[in-house]
């Protein structure tokens, strides 16, 4: 199979995923009891005034037709409007978006630029110091919550040392310098444990290949240790270690909701969180679709990366 | 003349509960052109005594002894480093029993023959790949030209022992140990894969170390053979002399459990009896706890037994010895089947 073929095949398989989540996204937030009017009318809640007001955001009909009405409204951007505030949930998202994003795409190459050379380090020299090293971080790094590390950290940098802002968000736009200043914490508790992660799995999986034998042969035919572990050993233990980054880096977007709540960052976390405390469908809705569509984006790189460094999977499916 | 000298060679593991000699004080030679056979039940130290010739151990075993002399050099005394520049694919290759786990999956299998190539000789790429092209053809692989630039799972098992073949063989190394290397193939293709190394062999000018436990392959291909036992070389014979005339008891009883003694493709059966933990190897001969042929004190109580020359054979038993000999009235029941040595 070529390369495109493989491609364009993986991109077709969008359509169906994407869709099948629509449905599980719309049925969910419809099936789940109580009636968003009454969360919207709060205390004033009278029957007549709940009936008004579904019939204003037309809860009372069919499924169906509120299916396909709010499908044609998503795929041309109309996600319809958050009930808390008002807003149409495409620009809130939009905004939240950017914000978790930024949080992303800060944490992940730090958390990147540790793991994977300390893994495989640790992975050379088994029981090593910079083995014990590594296996302590991991430890740690799993086993310490989020909220925890948090807000030791604020509390160290922030409160005593007066370092760094306590919480809150400035938008890059805005002031770069200030903006960086206020994701350190932030990054750093969350790079804490997507260190752990992806270190071990390094690790492990670059240990799994070494009692390989292939590894064996090259070091038969007079490969030096260098050869055999950049070389051959690095490229085929990095392949399963792909798909668990990429499930970090899905994950990072919208499971960062204690380190949103603790910095008060407004993300996409934060958000969620919100929205379902309130009912706000449109907005559950919405984000859940958008969380979706960023999960089947990164799977598609994952699957890409893969591929491209393992020439038996294009094989495979053919 | 002796291509390599092995003298005296132990080989130890640490383990868990005490330390494990494997291969102990083993004395052989290989000479020039000769493809030598190492064979044994399972456990007696084969793939052990392969891999230390160019320190391929696992990690918790170690030469305790001896020395194992190649074009001058002791191999046993090298630090890994000069193994890797001077010896290892270049004077002395190793093959192995599982082609399909042999090559790296993420390479290509020209990529891994230009490698081997280029680290020994002094080849650019472009001269190292029509060098490969010629070994894949040479190896029996059709349309080399494309192949090469195929990856491993694209080929089958004996394609990719073929290959594995081309890549040791590929800096006309002198010496080349082959552990099992058709155990894990077909059989239909296992005698293709024999066919094809004793013709390289010729042709290179390679001697081979043909490590199994097939006697059907050594009756096919070896010009001698060293039968193991526990860890020790108990019978050396040129390969007509063995099944002729098997010196050791051991010996004997294997060759006695094949139905058919020149058959093809039989399997060692099993003689009565396990092989000792070499942990706690028994004292006098190891074989002695299955031996039906005990001939005296020496046996159970004495040294591992020295070798004899018994008529061009190199056996390591009691029988032979003068002292006893003269003692028991001679060994009771030695099987040679006569007129088998001349
Ligand atoms: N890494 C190791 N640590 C401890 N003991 C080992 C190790 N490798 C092998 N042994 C032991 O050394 C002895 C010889 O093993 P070896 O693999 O050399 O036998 P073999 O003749 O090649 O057997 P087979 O026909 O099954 O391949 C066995 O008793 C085995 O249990
Ligand atoms: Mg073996």
């Amino acid at each position: 199979m070529q390369w495109y073929e493989y491609f364009l095949k993986r991109v077709l398989l969008f359509i169906p995923i994407m869709w099948g989540v629509s449905i599980f996204v719309f049925l969910i937030v419809h099936l789940v009891p109580g009636s968003p009017a009454v969360t919207m009318l709060g205390a004033q809640a009278t029957p007549e005034l709940v009936e008004e007001i579904e019939r204003e955001l037309g809860l009372h009909r069919p499924m169906p037709v509120q299916y396909v009405e709010w499908l044609a409204g998503v795929l041309q951007g109309d996600l319809g409007t958050s009930y808390s505030n008002r807003r149409p949930v495409a620009s809130v998202l939009a905004e939240r978006f950017w914000v978790s994003l930024q949080l992303v795409l800060m944490t992940f190459p730090v958390a990147f630029v540790f793991a994977i050379p300390l893994g495989i380090a640790a992975a050379m020299k088994k029981h090593s110091k910079v083995d014990y090293a590594s296996m302590g971080i991991g430890v740690i790094g799993v086993s310490i919550p989020t909220f925890f590390s948090a807000v030791l950290l604020m509390t160290v940098f922030a409160v005593w040392l007066g370092w760094l802002p306590v919480s809150g968000y400035v938008s890059p736009r805005e002031d770069l310098l200030e903006s960086i200043r206020h994701m350190i914490l932030p990054v750093t508790s969350m790079a804490l444990v997507a260190i752990a992660v992806m270190m071990r799995m390094m690790r492990s999986s670059m240990l799994d290949t070494v009692g390989e034998e292939y590894i064996r042969f090259l070091k038969a035919k007079g490969m030096s240790r260098r050869t055999i572990m950049l070389g051959h050993a690095l490229k085929n233990s990095f392949i399963p270690v792909i798909t668990i980054m990429g499930l970090q880096f899905g994950y990072m977007l919208s499971g960062a909701v204690v380190i949103e709540e603790i910095f008060a960052i407004p993300g996409l976390g934060r958000t969620i969180l919100q929205a379902v405390l309130q009912r706000d469908y449109p907005l559950v809705q919405g984000s859940v679709l958008l969380i979706a569509l960023w999960f089947a984006v990164v799977n598609l790189v994952t699957d890409l990366a893969v591929a491209y460094l393992d020439p038996r999977i294009m094989e495979g499916d053919s | 003349m002796a291509r390599l000298s092995v003298t005296d060679l132990s080989v130890t593991y640490r383990t868990g509960d005490g330390d494990l000699t494997a291969v102990d004080r083993v004395t052989f030679d290989i000479q020039d052109n000769e493809i030598f056979g190492i064979v044994g039940e399972s456990g007696c130290g084969k793939s052990t005594l392969g891999d230390s010739f160019l320190q391929l151990l696992d990690e918790n075993g170690s030469i305790s002894g001896g020395s194992i002399v190649y074009d001058g050099m002791d191999l046993a005394a090298m630090t890994d480093r000069e193994l890797a520049d001077e010896v290892r694919g270049n004077k002395i290759s190793m093959i192995f029993q599982d082609p399909n786990a042999s090559l790296d999956p993420v390479y290509t299998v020209g990529q891994q023959l230009v490698e081997t190539i280029t680290k020994h000789l002094d080849m650019n790429k472009k001269a190292a790949r029509e060098r490969a092209i010629e070994l894949l053809d040479d190896v029996g692989i059709p349309d080399p030209e494309d192949r090469i630039d195929n990856y491993p799972h694209s080929f089958s098992g004996g394609q990719l022992q073929r290959i594995v073949i081309a890549i040791a063989l590929s800096c006309e190394p002198g010496l080349l140990i082959a552990d099992e290397p058709t155990t894990g193939l077909d059989v239909s293709i296992q005698a293709q894969i024999l066919d094809l190394l004793e013709e390289l062999a010729e042709s290179h000018e390679t001697s081979i170390v043909m490590i199994t436990h097939d006697l059907g392959v050594v009756a096919e291909i070896c010009d001698r053979v060293g039968v193991m036992y526990a860890g020790n070389m108990v019978e050396i014979a040129p390969i007509q002399q063995l099944f002729d005339a098997p010196r050791h008891p051991y010996t004997q009883a294997l060759l006695d459990s094949i139905p058919e003694r020149h058959g093809m493709k039989e399997d060692l059966t099993v003689i009565p009896g396990h092989p000792p933990d070499l942990r706690q190897p028994p004292t006098g001969c190891r074989y002695n706890p299955r031996c039906d042929q005990v001939c005296g004190m020496e046996c159970e109580t004495g040294d591992v037994p020295p070798t004899y020359d018994v008529e061009g054979t190199d056996v390591m038993c009691y029988l032979y010895d003068e002292g006893v000999n003269e003692a028991y009235e001679g060994p009771t029941n030695i099987v040679a089947e006569p007129g088998g040595d001349d």
